[in-house]
């Protein structure tokens, strides 16, 4: 065989022969069918074999050109018949190339069109890409256990509380290459616990880094607000303080971080949360054995410098879920590339709800992991806190009203009014400007659930109230589409508008109004108030 | 429509009867003052008898205090329960009129304010 006949191809190839160069460092040759005899390209192949510029002539077969050390490897890539030869197939070869030494062949093959028996190859040398690999995967895998190491010794590993009112569980599964998440359960005063979870962009040992200096941020500026015996500093006041020290490391390393810190008032029963952008949490609810998706309303520190958030009271009850997750659960992808999704979490809190804490927690772990089949893409931390029957009665005034709400509520209006104003009366409330108030937000909400929570139709409204130690909460549960209900009003007073008062009155007259979601289109509106008068 | 109207030293004062002000009653809450509104008189709106004020009777006071500031007229609220008082704090009612505690001090105001 010599080169002027390698070099006559045939017509029927549709290609110029200057295209059987040297191509993003690999080279372009055609061969017969069974990958032995070259017919073009031979000076390609000699560039990538490192032989003596000029060598234009295949000796012997292309396996042999090229040195193949394993020859039956080598035939099966193009063995075969029909259909199965009829596509682009490829795979790497390990060669032994005289001038060069041992080296890894990425070889890709395809059937010239209209030249039976002739197919196009292309090789590649990926020597140095595999070892880069090779030397990325040990340095990742270094990086990934020493992050897995600080991940489990510092950020996700919760002191231990003690609590006749609450039990609670953290579980956290790092994924392959470590995330930033962190957690903790603490204790700042006898009657609240405090259970904080973040998750830090990126991954590895920076997020991980990055994590640890979030939660030791965190505990120093708990420790600079140290204060009497007894007392805490307050959740807005930690939150301040966290993202004064901590936004300024995020900022200079461009990263953000996602925050959930809620509270835990184990006498008065309910909960008091910031949300930096975090995963909902979900709460369940024994009493009406239904869930829903807490979320507040703030963006993730390391956004902006300095951010005007927000805190939000719940109530909760005996037998009551909170999960406080990643999103490395609720956006765990499925074979289908699904999320394990905030619905599935819901409906598992909710068929478990008579297990304990720790139960709950290792089932979320362990269903999210089976339905990620190749493993967490992301870390999975999990904090569970259920609520437990106190040991001794505390004092609570409750009650509930199902009203029939059509647009013009003005019967279920006054039955409200009415009831809420008897409730605040017999509670102890003895301030009227402040009783007023809160009875005209809670009519102002069921006005608005009819005119816009319900989407125009007429509807039910389930209302519960409950007033006790102090803190005095009005939950509206209705089915309705999205309403923001968040919306920091502007006064329209200035405006001398004549409508649009609703939710300046709820939001002035209350500490919290929060919207929470359900399965479909449930709703659960929240008015949070704290009475300043009352009688003991 | 249940209400009370007076006229003292010029100053016409409506006295409305009903206990709430609502989106029900509220469009035609102020129908008797219309022609001291549209002639730019001067009016004391007592609130003394109405106890519960929702958002679309506040919408319907605020409606009527444009409409005598446009006409060139005078107006101050009084009103002393604490339900409506509660109402007039939480939107800031004081920035846009005078509120007082009963109709003597309405008037001695506007009485004032004239000299």
């Amino acid at each position: 065989m010599n080169d002027q006949k390698l070099l006559k191809r045939p017509d029927s190839y549709g290609v110029e022969e200057s295209s059987f160069s040297i191509v993003a460092e690999g080279a372009f040759l055609v061969c017969d069918d069974s990958g032995q005899a070259v017919f073009s390209g031979a000076k390609n192949l000699a560039v990538l074999s490192g032989l003596p510029a000029g060598s234009t002539v295949v000796r012997g077969t292309l396996a042999e050109a090229l040195g193949v050390l394993d020859a039956e490897a080598w035939s099966m890539l193009f063995s075969g018949t029909g259909p199965e030869k009829a596509g682009l197939r490829g795979d790497s070869v390990s060669c032994l190339f005289p001038g060069r030494g041992k080296r890894l062949i990425r070889v890709r093959h395809t059937p010239v069109p209209g030249t039976p028996g002739r197919r196009l190859i292309f090789l590649k040398d990926e020597t140095e890409l595999s070892e880069s690999r090779e030397r990325l995967a040990r340095a990742q895998s270094i990086d990934a256990d020493a992050s897995a190491r600080l991940q489990a010794a510092v950020l996700v590993n919760g002191t231990h509380v003690d609590s006749s009112y609450l039990e609670y569980a953290c579980s956290a599964m790092p994924s392959k290459l470590v995330d930033g998440d962190f957690l903790d359960v603490i204790r700042l005063a006898p009657d609240i616990v405090d259970v904080l979870l973040g998750d830090v962009m990126g991954k590895g040992m920076d997020a991980a880094i990055m994590g640890a200096v979030i939660k030791v941020g965190l505990f120093r500026s708990l420790a600079m607000m140290t204060r009497a015996e007894g007392s805490a500093p307050s959740v807005r006041e930690i939150c301040a303080a966290t993202e004064r020290v901590i936004t300024p490391h995020l900022l200079d390393r461009r990263s953000i971080a996602t925050f959930s810190y809620m509270r835990l008032h184990e006498l008065t029963a309910f909960a008091e949360f910031v949300d930096f952008g975090h995963t909902s949490i979900v709460h369940y609810r024994k009493a009406t054995d239904s869930c829903r998706l807490i979320k507040g309303a703030d963006m993730p520190l390391g956004f902006v410098e300095k951010q005007a958030f927000r805190s939000f009271l719940l109530p909760y009850r005996e037998g009551d879920l909170f999960i406080v997750f990643s999103d490395g659960l609720s956006e765990c992808p499925g074979h289908d590339g699904a999320f394990f999704s905030e619905d599935r979490i819901m409906r598992v809190a909710r068929s478990r709800a008579g297990f304990t804490a720790r139960e709950i927690a290792d089932t979320l772990v362990r269903l999210g992991f089976e339905f990620s089949e190749a493993g967490f893409v992301d870390d999975v931390s999990i904090v569970c806190v259920k609520a437990l029957k106190p040991e001794t009665a505390i004092d609570e005034l409750t009650g509930s009203l199902n009203l029939l709400l059509r647009q013009a509520s003005d019967k279920a209006s006054e039955t409200l009014r009415l009831t809420l104003a008897r409730a605040l009366d017999a509670a102890g409330s003895v301030d009227p400007v402040e009783n007023g108030g809160l009875v005209l937000a809670c009519v102002e909400a069921l006005s608005n659930v009819a005119e816009h929570g319900l989407g125009g139709r007429s509807g039910h409204c389930l209302v519960e109230w409950r007033i006790r130690q102090g803190l005095f909460s009005v939950e509206f549960s209705y089915k309705g589409p999205d309403y923001n209900w968040l919306a920091t009003p502007v006064s329209p007073i200035g405006n001398y508008a004549r409508r649009g008062y609703g939710l300046e009155i709820m939001h002035a007259a209350m500490d919290s109004v929060l919207l929470c979601r359900g399965f479909g289109d449930e709703k659960t509106l929240v008015l949070c108030g704290r009475l300043l008068c009352q009688k003991k | 429509m249940d209400y009370e109207m007076a006229e003292s030293g010029g100053v016409t004062v409506l006295k409305p009867g009903m206990r709430t002000v609502d989106q029900n009653n509220a469009p035609a809450f102020f129908e008797p003052l219309r022609p001291a509104v549209d002639t730019g008189g001067k009016i004391v709106l007592d609130l003394s008898k109405v106890q519960f004020i929702n958002s679309a009777g506040l919408g319907a006071i605020v409606g009527l205090i444009r409409d005598v500031e446009l006409k060139g007229g005078q107006i101050r609220l009084c009103s002393s329960l604490p339900t409506v008082k509660a109402l007039f704090n939480m939107v800031h009612m004081s920035s846009i009129v005078a509120i007082d505690d009963d109709v003597a001090a309405s008037l001695s105001a506007m009485a004032r304010n004239n000299e």
